[in-house]
């Protein structure tokens, strides 16, 4: 699977008169925008179904970055993603893609959406179901087969398009969901749960294309249960519970937000006794531990305790070889702040 | 890969006119591959043969015109030709509907009228097929006994149930992407509809309510076009013991009236709906 897959660069006008001004055109448009404005916008987006409120005042945006998605089953995850590809209505707020409502024709034009669920139209080849997809965006039989054929070609499925789908494994057909969602290169890409199926090769392959769509001025939205995956990819996160956000940004920055949450370091290097009794004297630290070759360390206040811990590692006739922090990741602030 | 130039192009989507042949030329494909069209034809094969040795026992008590209609009207038009479109309509819409496969159509830059439209017409194209091949079984099944037709084979019959059964098959699809667009259980409505139309469409004319199915405008327009002698009336329409041809009035219009408004609000339900909503599921 290639990392480069070609997408579109455009985009489209932004603002309240972006859909007055919008038609759909019969012939391909360059666009351009500003590179800060946002690709795919939530305005304050409520979503009821009947009585039961899936979200509630919802906003956040993607610009040309990798956003994850994060939350339990239920939590409105994927109607998130439904409101985006205009599959849904918002009962209150907006959605909007590069300035057009989610669910108009130019918004559709500058989308692409690789559902969750396993089903495609079994009878045909993969190289004709996404050729098929292909023809709603205006491209005539042969080129919607050609860029069908590249596409496919480019995502590792070069020796099995031509196979029908019901033939496929289920990592084959989540690369076929893949292609009839970046066949037209869209600028924004809306993933949910992408790695299903997948072994870790296709995994660190589909990791690889993921990343890559920022550079070529994509948008991507990808929600997946697999934390550590996904935030191997992602640029900033978006979490989720119960319809609310809960919170979005950098992981590291969400978890410094942790107010009152003792932080736990990894500190490798000579002497470790020596080290522990030193770290143990300081203030903000709680606690050390020897865990095979390495300290761990619970800080219960940060203050000063950078700079305090610099100087030791500095000043340690020993050697530190390691740092790191132990509970940065994406897994902890998500199960801290969901409770 | 493409160029680069060609990514900084947004593909701006098939136009409204593009999007329904488009969409029916998909649709067909996927229609032919179902395993039920090609059983239909068969069956319309077999009921042409039980017809022509119906034919050889009937001879004192049948006539080719009576053996025709009761067969090409009773069975074909009455019950292949609704219970099929409806499911092959049903198959192509709420069939997508079910699988979700509706997603990949809905994420493109087409409106969804235009799909559904498309959608349409592709089962008007097999249903018509299968109507007319079974037209064609049955005539074959009289046209081989001669000697039941008094005045020699009559081609005119043929000619109306041709026109009966287009017809039918153009209202018969209307109904049924109109079910499958706006229903959660279509198939179980729509053979409660065909039964209580069937029934209904035996009222007497005096029964306003007759003129919303379709088989009453259907055996108006087969009924006009082969000006049957009384006998041949009573057994097309069993509920009206007094046919006369001003009864007839504008089938062609009832038809296209009907097929008009299912289809426009087949078409704004399959715009509309939120079809992977929780409230659906």
């Amino acid at each position: 699977m290639s990392s480069a897959i070609p997408t579109g660069a455009g985009a489209g006008p932004t603002g309240a008169d972006a859909n007055s001004t919008a038609t759909a055109t019969t012939t391909p448009t360059t666009t351009a925008t500003s590179a800060g404005a946002p690709l795919l916008a939530f305005e304050n987006v409520t979503k009821w179904y009947g009585a039961v409120t899936a979200l509630m005042d919802v906003s956040f945006e993607v610009g040309r970055e990798v956003v994850g998605l994060v939350g339990r089953n239920g939590v409105g995850k994927s109607t998130l993603l439904k409101l985006a590809a205009g599959l849904l209505h918002p009962s209150q707020g907006r959605v909007s893609v590069m300035g057009f409502g989610a669910q108009s024709l130019e918004a559709r034009a500058r989308l692409g959406f690789s559902p969750d669920f396993d089903r495609l139209y079994e009878s045909l080849r993969g190289r004709d179901f996404v050729a098929w997809m292909l023809r709603y965006h205006g491209l005539g039989a042969a080129a919607a087969r050609q860029r069908a054929e590249e596409v496919l070609d480019q995502l590792g499925l070069g020796s099995h398009m031509h196979r029908r789908v019901r033939e496929y494994s289920k990592g084959m057909r989540q690369r076929v969901r893949l292609a009839q969602a970046l066949a037209h290169r869209p600028k924004v890409m809306l993933l949910d749960e992408p790695m299903t199926g997948l072994d870790p090769v296709a995994r660190a392959e589909l990791s690889a294309t993921i990343v890559a769509l920022p550079k070529q001025g994509v948008g991507v939205l990808v929600s997946s249960h697999v934390l550590h995956e996904l935030e191997a990819i992602v640029d900033r996160v978006v979490l989720v519970h119960q319809g609310r956000l809960l919170g979005e940004g950098r992981v590291a920055d969400l978890r410094e937000q942790i107010p009152g949450k003792p932080k736990k370091f990894r500190i490798a290097g000579g002497n470790l006794r020596g080290l522990a009794a030193k770290l143990v004297a300081m203030p903000q630290v709680l606690g050390t531990t020897i865990v095979e070759d390495a300290l761990h360390v619970t800080v219960g206040d940060m203050q000063g305790f950078h700079s305090a811990l610099t100087n030791l590692a500095a000043h340690w006739s020993e050697g530190v070889r390691e740092i790191a922090p132990l509970d940065d990741d994406l897994a902890f602030v998500f199960e801290h702040l969901v409770g | 890969m493409l160029p680069r130039e060609r990514d900084e192009v947004v593909l701006p989507g098939l136009g409204a006119i593009g999007t329904v042949f488009e969409s029916a030329r998909q649709t067909l494909i996927l229609l032919l591959r179902n395993r039920l069209l090609w059983y239909v034809l068969l069956a319309e094969v077999v009921l042409g043969l039980a017809e022509f040795l119906l034919g050889g026992l009937s001879r004192n008590r049948l006539g080719a015109r009576e053996l025709l209609c009761l067969f090409s009207w009773w069975f074909l038009a009455g019950v292949v030709l609704p219970w099929t479109t409806l499911y092959l309509a049903i198959q192509a819409v709420h069939g997508e509907i079910e699988d979700r496969t509706f997603q990949y159509l809905f994420l493109r830059p087409v409106r969804r009228a235009s799909l559904l439209l498309g959608k349409w017409l592709a089962v008007v194209i097999v249903a018509g097929a299968i109507g007319l091949f079974g037209g064609l079984c049955l005539f074959l099944g009289v046209a081989a006994r001669p000697s039941l037709w008094e005045n020699g084979i009559e081609i005119r019959y043929a000619s109306a149930f041709a026109q009966v059964l287009s017809f039918g098959a153009v209202a018969y699809a209307a109904v049924g992407v109109y079910f499958a667009a706006a229903l959660r259980r279509p198939l179980v409505t729509a053979a409660v509809a065909v039964i209580l139309q069937m029934v209904v469409a035996l009222l007497p004319v005096s029964a306003g309510i007759r003129m919303a199915t379709v088989s009453d405008p259907l055996r108006r327009l087969l009924l006009d076009r082969i000006e049957p002698n009384a006998s041949l009336a009573e057994m097309l329409w069993p509920g009206e013991r007094d046919f006369r041809s001003e009864l007839i009035g504008q089938p062609v219009l009832s038809l296209a009236i009907l097929t008009a408004v299912v289809l426009l609000l087949g078409m704004v339900s399959y715009a509309r709906s939120e079809y992977d909503s929780r409230t659906r599921e």
